[in-house]
């Protein structure tokens, strides 16, 4: 037996046994006790801190809390009856009021000596039984003292609540005030008032300045030239990097940081993004910044430019009447508004019907005729612009915002209808008026619509967003024989909004929708003429600029330009069909459209020329039959179109499975009749497709992941190897050692409940054996003091007798 | 003749042009059934009935004048003639009759008059106005109406076997009722009439070959059959259930169609409309609900044998798995049918694959090259139809088995994925979730996404157009189309091919939301709410017209396209 078992037991077994039939036990909760590390001073260290922490528990439920603290309670000490706690925050201590009004008492802070008299040392019971002749009994006197204390407290506290209620008044009142002053000095004293800043301008110098050097912070030190060329590139580069992340996953909307940075952005680089307003145009916070920096400047000014702008309105009032007096194109003027109102309607339900009736918008409207009518020239209708753009400036007026948004509306409704054309004899496009209005457009929405989130979408971004809605539906509308491609209108308004949006994002609140618009006009739409075949192949135009960057695929376009040639191979006419037999899949992928129309473009007698197709003419061009060398203009743009497409998406894995029917029907072209130049680009086009045909690629490998091991408990890792090479090879070494370990373990097992029980008996018996003495040693105490007794019984009984 | 207060009433209406003719019709009427001396007015009555330019007076003359009639056939003494002859004989003896002999033969040609003007309403195929259906409903009531008088004047029902009803009459009925078209309204009605076992006994019987020798077949005339076999009631049996307890049942199934039928229906009464129950034999065959399904099966058997127009065909072919199936004893009698147009190609067979799977499936009919059709089926033109939502269900359902071997589950797929090349966007999502599941289903054909064999491949070895699946290599190649469009321009589309990049959940997915909003509109709409698509909304930072001086707004086409 060796020790260390033995305390184990006397640890372990021993005091179960010995709490054997006992339900609770005691726990020494005294601090440190069973802590042998601590020494004594420790422990006794802190079962101090531990009383001390118990005794400073405050009673939550004493009314007379803080500075009415009963004395009794709590040990204070005080300095010139002052806490010392409060004294330590070296605040300006207010003492009481009697000490305010002599401050030069030497016996500031001291009890008064008639209290001490009387209170102090045992004082109180003659003096008060002398004066009083009354004797109170303590209680009662300290009853008193509390109702005293208590009855000082609410008279401060009431005290403290009518300065606050008085102070708020004042400030009430205060505000009534100020705007009559304001008013007052404003619209009563103007000419004294223009002294008075006139007076005051060396006031209003200094208080900037002060100002300033209050604000101002070292600004940048004026840069060069290279500089400002460096953070331009830096800029761009950085945009460019955002647009490409967008481009390759999808960007949760809202970043708050990205906003900021191209706010930033939008202050400094003026020199990159020219706009014709610049000079004018300030942005609102900095226009906020300085207002509040010269208020009082600033509201005569504004009162002088209210004035001015009030006289132009007057102006321009007379000017429209003379003009509509001069004028007097009823018809024309009719037929313009009649316009304004249709397209308002397609293009908007509008939320903003209120400013429809104001000035400027029938200012808008005329200036937009003249324009029409040619009778004003593009920088003129400019200067109207900026004018314009001047009086709706967002600074002056709120509802200055709402404005502009629906001055945005008619741009875009003018610019629509600059497509629109009203006579096939005036069909050309005035491409610098197109850029001027793509530029306003898009410098509204970049100022006042850049800022989009879920909750408050811009009423920029939802005017793009009513259009798709309304051609969307506008579609679904129409019967399956009346859709058609839509005009150039519509069209343009596509490429606007190609302008304005990335169309590199991956997905994106305006161009996703808009491209699946698009694609769907290409599928679903019936090809019956030049015109249609044509305003399609413009459409796939407009996708290829939505998706070249992105490369993205659009089934759509390489359909519909397959369909194209498809009616250029002429297929479906007898006679040349023996080059070609294309298979029902083939078939089943060419749109229902160009296997019903009627539409041809193989091209029958020899030609050399294209003809320079023009966008206007063609695309309203309602014949089915044509000329053949616009039919080869038009076979050579299908071919462009395709090899542009083709080269997007030449690194595309499935590029011969998206291009091999287009190179069938090219492979079957006939040819023969073809302008040369129409020739080498099918030949180039041809040779390009089978070129990446020549690409191999390789199988698909997916990701597959390593398989998860389900989770484990921690291996156990033995140090020692209980491994004996005798039986190294045979399979049963393994199971033998198990066997082994068994009985080792049960033998070990065995062994430890035998000293259990030996120790236990071992306890009992020394317990039995020292009651055993305990017993024998009273039974002799007793047997001795009863042969005492005895003794002297008999003693007694000898005297007796 | 109308009490006080009444006859002030009828005075001030009478001011009231419209209301004339109306108000004398009801007076008319009135005084006949008061009193049978006046009958004369039928001849008034049968004038307003046939002549009448407004609606309103029509259907009054002609519902009241089935009342009088109604009441006069019930009358004993006056009941109808049993036959042609007896009425001829009457005729012959027209000198020698009593008062009461010429009665009944002057109504007797009455009555045989307004079935003529009623017969005359039904087959008018002028007027389609809303107003003339009201017509043509009251005058089909009228002549079941009165052919129920008929019946129930005619004693002895059941002689031998032989069923007294009016056969003649209700030969015309239905020659008329059919031979114009039909709109939903009165095919409802006729529908009611149908509920009643012995009506619908009868008709079957007439319409199973004797209708065909009476009329010339019409397109018209098909189709309305057509329309009245896909609504007939009660023939449904679900299975071990005697007849009686299912035309409850079959009440039960169909809530909306037992409101419109009375409700002894449901108290397990098999409602007679001519004849009385007690006058039927027990097993009578017009109370046996297998003999009315025999029949059926025999009148839809002999009807398929008529030329069917394309429109016409293609309607059957609808309306077959779910109206007409269940209620043949033996829907393998489609079989040739089915076959024949599975093979015909194109819209047609896709329609007959529903039924002619419902066949294989529930019947045992067995269709040696089933899916090497439905390989062959399997191409472009199915986006641009209406039924592509339920033909890919049916594929769906095809390709459930997990016993079907790798080969033909892969040329499936990979035709699926050659098929996703030229798709629009809406009906991607189902196909590559379909793709992803016949992976996940078909572990076998995983080697189509994940191939170790390093060897550059110039030819895809899949051949999309050899006919048999088995030849055209499917499982040596992969899905590189599925993979390319990760660049779909359709942001969602390629989210849901990341999902197969890994396989990563082990699980199919639900198809039933794929249908739901794949077309274009519902897409657009989609990505057009800001709520539902958490796309970003971000502008270009710079003008790019800018920087090419005129830019796009050169008119020039050929300038439009830069080749480099």
């Amino acid at each position: 037996m060796s020790f260390k078992a033995h305390d184990k037991r006397v640890k372990t077994l021993l005091v179960e046994y010995k709490n054997q039939f006992k339900g609770n036990a005691f726990n020494d909760k005294r601090i440190g006790e069973n802590d042998k590390n601590m020494s004594l001073e420790d422990k006794m260290f802190k079962r101090f801190v531990a009383e001390r922490q118990k005794s400073r528990k405050i009673n939550k439920f004493n009314l007379n809390d803080d500075e009415f603290d009963n004395p009794s309670n709590k040990v204070e000490l005080t300095h010139y009856g002052q806490n010392l706690s409060q004294i330590e925050r070296f605040e300006r201590v207010q003492l009481s009021d009697d000490d305010e009004v002599d401050e030069n008492d030497p016996d500031k802070g001291k009890i008064n000596a008639e209290f001490v008299s009387k209170n102090f040392f045992g004082g109180f019971n003659e003096n008060s039984e002398d004066l009083e002749g009354k004797k109170k009994n303590r209680k009662e006197w300290i009853e008193e003292m509390i109702t005293k204390s208590k009855m000082l407290k609410y008279e401060k506290q009431k005290e403290k609540d009518r300065t606050l209620d008085m102070t708020e008044e004042l400030d009430k009142e205060w505000k009534n005030i100020i705007p009559l002053i304001g008013k007052m000095s404003r619209d009563l004293k103007k000419e004294e008032e223009q002294k008075k800043t006139k007076a005051d301008e060396y006031d209003v110098l200094v208080r900037s300045l002060q100002f300033e050097s209050e604000k101002a912070q070292p600004t940048n030190k004026s840069k060069t030239s290279e500089e400002i060329e460096k953070e331009r590139v830096e800029s761009l580069s950085k945009n460019e990097r955002e647009l490409k992340e967008r481009m390759n996953r999808e960007v949760e909307e809202s970043l708050e940081e990205d906003l900021k940075q191209k706010k930033s952005f939008l202050k400094k680089t003026p020199a990159n993004h020219i706009s014709p307003d610049d000079i004018e145009f300030d942005d609102p916070e900095y226009l906020e910044m300085f207002r509040r920096q010269e208020v009082a400047m600033k509201n005569k000014k504004l009162n002088e430019e209210l004035e001015k702008k009030a006289k132009e309105e007057e102006q321009d009032e007379s000017e429209n009447e003379q003009t509509g007096d001069s004028d007097k194109e009823e018809v024309e003027e009719l037929i313009s508004e009649k316009d304004f109102g249709d397209e308002n309607e397609s293009v908007q339900k509008s939320n903003f019907s209120e400013y429809k009736n104001e000035k400027w918008v029938k200012e808008f409207e005329n200036v937009c005729l003249k324009m029409d009518q040619k009778s004003i020239d593009c920088s003129q209708f400019d200067a109207f612009l900026k004018s314009l753009i001047q009086k709706l400036d967002p600074s002056r007026d709120e509802n200055n915002k709402k404005r502009l948004c629906l001055l945005t509306e008619y741009l875009i409704s003018y610019y629509q209808s600059m497509f629109r054309f009203k006579s096939p004899s005036n069909i050309s496009i005035d491409s610098n008026l197109a850029n001027l209005l793509t530029n306003y457009i898009f410098d509204f929405i970049y100022k006042y619509g850049n800022k989009s989130t879920k909750k408050d979408p811009s009423p920029y971004i939802a005017l793009f967003k009513r259009i798709l809605d309304n051609l969307n539906k506008d579609y679904l509308n129409l019967k399956i024989n009346e859709r058609k491609i839509p005009q150039l209108d519509i069209l343009f308004t596509f490429k606007l909004i190609s302008s304005i949006f990335p169309t590199s994002d991956f997905r994106h609140q305006i161009i996703t929708p808009c491209l699946l618009i698009m694609a769907r006009y290409l599928i679903q739409s019936q090809i019956q003429n030049i015109g249609d075949l044509f305003r399609g192949l413009f459409l796939c135009n407009l996708c290829y600029e939505f998706v070249s960057k992105s490369k993205r695929y659009i089934p759509e376009c390489v359909q519909f330009l397959n369909g194209a040639l498809y009616l250029a191979a002429n297929i479906n006419s007898k006679n040349i069909n023996q080059n070609l037999s294309l298979s029902n899949f083939e078939l089943s992928t060419i749109f229902e459209s160009f296997k019903r129309t009627k539409l041809r473009l193989s091209i029958i007698q020899k030609s050399d020329d294209l003809t320079e197709l023009s966008l206007t003419k063609t695309s309203l061009d309602e014949k089915i039959q044509t000329d053949d060398s616009t039919k080869a203009a038009i076979i050579s743009y299908v071919i462009d179109l395709l090899t542009s497409f083709a080269k997007i998406y030449q690194e595309m894995v499935s590029f011969k499975e998206i291009f091999s029917l287009s190179k069938k029907i090219l492979d079957c072209i006939n040819t023969d009749n073809n302008p040369t130049e129409l020739k080498e680009r099918i030949s180039k086009i041809a040779e390009f497709i089978d070129q990446i045909n020549l690409n191999p690629r390789q199988h698909l490998k997916c990701l597959i992941k390593k398989p998860v091991a389900s989770k484990l408990h921690e291996p156990k890792i033995q140090s020692k190897t209980k491994f004996d090479p005798r039986h190294h090879n045979s399979l049963t070494s393994e199971k033998q050692l198990f066997a082994k370990k068994y009985k080792k373990e049960l033998k070990s097992a065995i062994k430890e409940i035998r000293h259990d029980s030996q120790f236990l008996a071992r306890v009992q018996l020394k317990e039995q054996l020292e009651k055993d003495a305990k017993r024998t040693q009273k039974v002799k105490e007793i047997m001795g003091s009863l042969a005492n007794q005895e003794g002297d019984y008999q003693k007694v009984k000898r005297q007796k007798i | 003749m109308e009490g006080g207060p009444n006859a002030i009433k009828i005075i001030l209406e009478n001011f009231c042009a419209a209301m004339v003719s109306i108000e004398k019709i009801d007076q008319l009427a009135g005084q006949i059934l008061r009193n049978k001396k006046r009958s004369n007015f039928i001849v008034d009555l049968l004038k307003y009935a046939s002549e009448s330019k407004k609606i309103q007076p029509c259907v009054k003359s002609v519902s009241w004048l089935c009342q009088i009639f109604g009441s006069y056939l019930k009358d004993a003494k006056f009941r109808l003639f049993l036959d042609q002859s007896e009425q001829q004989m009457f005729e012959k003896n027209s000198a020698n009759l009593n008062s009461d002999e010429k009665y009944r033969l002057w109504m007797n040609q009455r009555l045989g008059d307004l079935k003529n003007v009623m017969l005359d309403y039904l087959k008018n195929t002028s007027a389609k106005s809303p107003k003339f259906k009201t017509i043509k409903i009251t005058c089909l009531t009228g002549l079941f109406d009165l052919m129920k008088y008929e019946t129930q004047t005619k004693k002895d029902q059941e002689i031998e076997g032989k069923y007294q009803i009016p056969q003649e009459l209700l030969e015309c009925i239905i020659d008329a009722f059919l031979s114009v078209e039909l709109d939903d309204k009165l095919i409802k009605k006729f529908r009611s009439y149908l509920t009643y076992w012995d009506m619908r006994y009868f008709i079957l019987k007439y319409l199973l070959i004797d209708f065909y020798k009476k009329n010339p077949v019409t397109e018209t005339l098909l189709e309305n059959m057509l329309n009245i076999f896909a609504v007939i009631p009660g023939l449904v049996t679900e299975e071990k259930q005697t007849p009686k307890t299912d035309s409850a049942n079959d009440t039960e199934s169909q809530p909306d169609k037992s409101l419109e039928e009375p409700k002894n229906n449901s108290t397990n009464e098999q409602k007679l409309f001519v004849l009385r129950k007690e006058n039927l034999a027990v097993n009578s065959k017009i109370t046996q609900q297998e003999v009315h399904r025999k029949l059926f099966n025999d009148c839809f058997v002999n009807y398929l044998k008529n030329q069917l127009s394309a429109k016409l065909y293609k309607k059957l072919l609808i309306k077959l798995p779910e109206k007409l199936i269940p209620k043949m004893t033996n829907p393998l009698m489609l079989a040739d049918f089915l076959t024949h147009s599975y093979n015909s190609g194109g819209l047609i067979s896709v329609l007959a694959l529903n039924s002619l799977f419902i066949l294989i499936n529930n019947y045992n009919l067995d269709y040696p090259n089933f899916y090497q059709k439905a390989y062959q089926l399997l191409d472009s033109a199915i986006f641009h139809t209406k039924y592509k939502d339920k033909f890919f269900q049916l594929l769906d359902m095809f390709l459930l088995s997990t016993h079907l071997s790798a080969g033909l589950v892969a040329a499936f797929i990979k035709k699926l994925s050659r098929m996703s090349l030229t798709c629009p966007p809406g009906d991607l999502k189902f196909l590559v979730l379909f793709t992803y599941n016949l992976l996940i289903r078909h572990p076998n054909c995983k080697i189509l996404i994940h191939n170790k064999t390093k060897a550059d491949i110039f030819e895809d070895p899949y051949d999309i157009d050899c006919p048999d699946f088995r030849n055209c290599n499917a499982l040596k190649s992969s899905l590189w189309e599925i993979q390319s469009l990760k660049n779909h321009y359709c942001a969602y589309v390629s989210k849901e091919i990341e999902k197969m990049n890994s396989l990563s959940q082990p699980v199919e997915f639900q198809l039933d939301d794929a249908f739901e909003n794949n077309s274009y509109e519902a897409i657009i709409e989609m990505e057009l709410d800001s709520n539902k698509a958490t796309a970003n909304c971000a502008l270009n930072y710079s003008l790019s017209i800018n920087e090419e001086n005129n830019g796009f707004y050169d008119m020039k086409v050929s300038n439009l396209v830069k080749i480099n």
